[in-house]
């Protein structure tokens, strides 16, 4: 397994460099891999699928550009999501009905939630519905994992803005949950 | 801020989630990266061309360096198997009858010029072995003749003047008489009587000694410079002219590329 694991990586490794330097076959390995993926990454920041697919070519433009400059440290994957997630905030930043909600946060959310597929569905389906600046804000702290500071830097907001918006994120998701038919399971 | 259990599962749900793309979404794809390609490739051939030209420029020169040093391959030529200066030198210090004129750097090419051979420039012009050093022109050189008067150079293949017979003279309008190499400097110069009573006895000197025909040479120099020049100036005019035709060539195709 191990050596399956390590295979694997070398074959990728070799398929990066042979793409930096311009075969056109290893880039479209490297594009029918990640492609799905990224599409559903850009598609969480830009609900219209078409202006997802435009933002996912343009990272993928970029990500084959800055291609000689990756030095293998770190994944491979989280270097083109990084590019994707810059490009979707970028997209989104051209255009001006973003607005963030800068009213202060109560009390942290600390609700828990079953993990039953289904509900999780339910979940995704609430996040998506969630006003744009909240969703942006929960996007990239819940699911991609970017620190306030980092978050503050991308959107050009301030620190305590991201973290209002996600407060206030969690607190209209916990309001539907309560509305909706999703079950709350146990405690934390 | 802590945080939620379910933003954990949903973290997992959601990044493995994925959307299949369209089909001509890599063609979009690898149609912007093509035409980035090209204008790297456009570049490219620019520098290619300029790299072409100065390779031909520097080709062309090195090749002009090459003939200009290659032309006096003929140092053979030049060097005499005896040293004639001596000669011409002991004529002047004795003031007696000159050896026949062998070596003594008449050159057939200038025929309306006087040459008029000094001691010292005799001895530059002629004890000297390669090309450069036996720069002499035809105004380093003087032959006198009857009555002091500048000659006329005659015209003359492999053989010295004295060795030449009355008739041979008479055919090529030699003025018969001794050759003598003077002192331009000298305003004064010989008496008429005394150029004749020179040339008669070196007359007699040549005809009872004979002269030792193997060993006349003409002036290599001259010869060579002139031979020199001429090639010179067809190869030069023969290389710029292709340099030229190939430089506008290049110039051509490289405006016709950057268009």
């Amino acid at each position: 397994m191990k050596v399956k694991i390590i295979s694997l990586l070398q074959h990728e490794k070799a398929l990066i460099r042979k793409a930096a330097e311009g075969h056109r076959e290893s880039q479209k390995e490297i594009y029918d891999r990640y492609a799905p993926g990224m599409l559903a990454l850009t598609q969480r920041y830009v609900k219209d699928i078409h202006f997802a697919e435009d933002v996912m070519i343009d990272g993928f433009v970029k990500v084959f550009r800055a291609l000689p400059e990756f030095r293998f440290q770190g994944s491979f994957e989280g270097w083109i999501r990084r590019i994707m997630v810059r490009e979707a905030i970028d997209f989104l930043r051209k255009r001006p009905f973003v607005v963030y909600d800068e009213t202060k946060m109560e009390a942290p959310v600390t609700e828990p939630f079953t993990s039953d597929p289904y509900h999780l569905e339910a979940l995704e389906k609430l996040v998506e519905a969630l006003p744009e600046g909240y969703r942006l804000v929960f996007t990239l702290y819940a699911i991609e994992g970017y620190k306030h500071a980092e978050i503050a830097t991308l959107l050009d907001i301030s620190e305590s803005t991201s973290k209002t918006q996600l407060y206030k994120a969690r607190k209209q998701l916990q309001q539907q949950i309560k509305e909706s038919s999703i079950p709350r399971y146990g405690t934390r | 801020m802590a945080p939620v259990d379910f933003e954990k599962e949903l973290q997992d749900r959601l990044r493995s989630r994925q959307v299949k793309p369209r089909e001509d979404s890599w063609d979009r794809i690898e149609a912007r990266l093509e035409a980035e390609t090209p204008a790297r490739k456009r570049g490219l051939g620019k520098w290619k061309y300029l790299a072409a030209a100065s390779v031909v420029f520097l080709l062309g020169f090195f090749l002009l360096q090459e003939t200009t040093v290659d032309v006096p391959t003929s140092d053979a030529l030049v060097e005499s198997p005896e040293p004639v200066v001596p000669e011409t030198k002991d004529v002047r210090e004795t003031n007696g009858v000159p050896e026949p004129t062998k070596g003594s750097g008449i050159s057939p090419t200038d025929p309306q010029k006087p040459l008029v051979l000094t001691d010292t420039e005799a001895q530059n012009s002629m004890g000297r072995k390669t090309r450069s050093d036996m720069n002499v022109t035809s105004t380093d050189i003087a032959v006198t003749g009857e009555n002091n008067k500048s000659l006329t150079q005659p015209d003359l293949s492999d053989r010295s003047l004295a060795a030449l017979t009355p008739e041979v003279r008479d055919d090529l309008k030699i003025p018969d008489g001794p050759w003598v190499s003077v002192d331009p400097n000298q305003e004064d110069g010989l008496e008429d009587a005394e150029v004749e009573a020179l040339l008669s006895e070196a007359l007699e000197v040549v005809e009872n000694k004979g002269v030792p025909r193997d060993t006349t040479s003409l002036n290599p120099a001259a010869l060579l410079g002139e031979v020199e020049s001429e090639l010179d100036q067809t190869f030069r005019e023969q290389i710029l002219k292709k340099l030229k035709t190939g430089f506008s060539k290049v110039r051509t195709a490289v405006a016709d590329r950057s268009q």
